[in-house]
């Protein structure tokens, strides 16, 4: 099930989405979402993660962004993990926005140090609320299915 | 902690993949040749996919684009129309005040006295003590002061007939708020003929007679406007100025309309 879904946002993120936004910058990332929300409870699997990101890299032609991004993000959520609860919707969504933003700071910088292209901020946010919103929906989704 | 430290060593990996574009490395390029060899239908279907995206949005950003821009011309034009419709008022005005600036209206006139009026009442006529020897025609206009009588229907040799402003056979063309009309001779009221539903007249708006070669004569004012008249018209009543009893002498404009 989860690579299925790992196959579907992988292509949605790395072709429609892309053409939505103009540029796979602003695109909202999808699999982090994913990867959040499938190792937020249990122990956090960082193979997913890697294979993944590398997937996503492949499709892009940028080995290693992706990549590593989702092995840092994975880093910080086991460490939310083991020093917080993440029992409601507001402590989930908490969680990914210090996850998400410290992923996309990294992926932002890490790409600024070897390329320029001008950000656009508006794009940028329209592309993290609707990572956001994903994450809100399937969150709450998820902890109703638990409870 | 042996797993962690594993992911941790790849991390560093990527990174030092991404930062030193490892995948162009001579070494590498086989497996990497391999790779996009087997995911080449992959890639062209995420390449048309993407494009066709783009293309859609391109599409739907211009056509509200478009539509936005449609909506201001339109209000543009519908402007501009009325405009139009005020420069050609303006410009009937202009060309009639410059056929009167050029020829200016110079009218003989008889002086003439009433001999007789309608006996039915209805001051639908009056009879003048000029006629044809005085060199009275048919169709010559009657007036008292600025106010319009009437038109000279029948000549005799010593008298006329006037058929008046009050006659339901006298029409005449006449001009009420800027725009020409039929006016309508009528006992109590006349009226104008052919008011559009849309043309704005008001009770109380003064009715002039229509001539190029005539001083503008009043006929009346605008009584009362019913605005359900037929389809496309209005039913203008118009209660005339000339107070056929109360007059002794007119004034016979030697000219036609």
């Amino acid at each position: 099930m989860f690579y299925l879904l790992l196959a579907l946002v992988l292509f949605l993120q790395s072709s429609v989405l892309v053409g939505i936004f103009g540029s796979y910058l602003f695109v909202p990332d999808l699999l982090l979402s994913l990867l959040f929300l499938s190792n937020v409870r249990g122990p956090t699997n960082y193979a997913r993660g890697f294979i993944g990101g590398f997937l996503l890299d492949v499709l892009l032609d940028t080995l290693g962004w992706h990549a590593s991004g989702k092995l840092l993000a994975l880093f910080v959520l086991s460490f939310i993990k083991r020093k917080f609860f993440i029992e409601t919707l507001p402590s989930l969504m908490v969680a990914y926005l210090i996850v998400a933003l410290l992923e996309h700071s990294y992926r932002l910088l890490l790409f600024r140090s070897k390329f320029y292209y001008p950000l656009e901020p508006i794009p940028l946010l329209i592309g993290f609320l609707v990572e956001l919103a994903v994450v809100y929906y399937f969150g709450r989704k998820l902890l109703k299915n638990e409870t | 902690m042996k797993e962690r430290f594993f992911y941790f060593s790849l991390f560093l990996l990527s990174v030092f993949a991404y930062l030193s574009n490892l995948s162009s490395y001579p070494l590498l390029s086989p497996l990497v040749s391999f790779i996009n060899r087997l995911l080449m239908p992959v890639m062209e279907l995420k390449a048309q996919t993407t494009r066709r995206v783009q293309d859609l949005v391109n599409t739907y950003v211009f056509l509200v684009d478009t539509q936005k821009r449609n909506r201001k011309l339109v209000e543009e034009v519908n402007a501009l129309s009325l405009k139009v419709s005020e420069l050609e008022g303006c410009k009937r005005e202009l060309l009639q005040l410059k056929g009167l600036m050029e020829d200016p209206p110079t009218v003989e006139y008889t002086l003439a006295g009433v001999v007789a009026y309608d006996p039915s009442g209805r001051d639908e006529f009056m009879l003048l003590d000029k006629g044809k020897r005085d060199g009275l025609e048919e169709g010559f206009v009657v007036a008292h002061r600025n106010v319009f009588l009437g038109i000279i229907d029948q000549v005799y040799a010593g008298t006329s007939r006037v058929r008046t402003v009050w006659s339901d056979n006298l029409h005449v063309s006449a001009t009420a708020g800027g725009k020409n009309y039929i006016y309508k001779g009528g006992f109590p009221k006349g009226s104008l003929l052919h008011v559009a539903q849309e043309d704005e007249l008001k009770k109380g708006e003064k009715v002039f007679l229509r001539s190029l070669k005539l001083p503008p004569l009043e006929i009346g004012e605008v009584y009362e406007v019913y605005p359900s008249g037929e389809q496309f018209f209005k039913r203008v009543e118009v209660k005339p100025y000339g107070d056929v009893r109360r007059v002794d002498f007119v004034l016979v404009l030697r000219r036609r309309l």
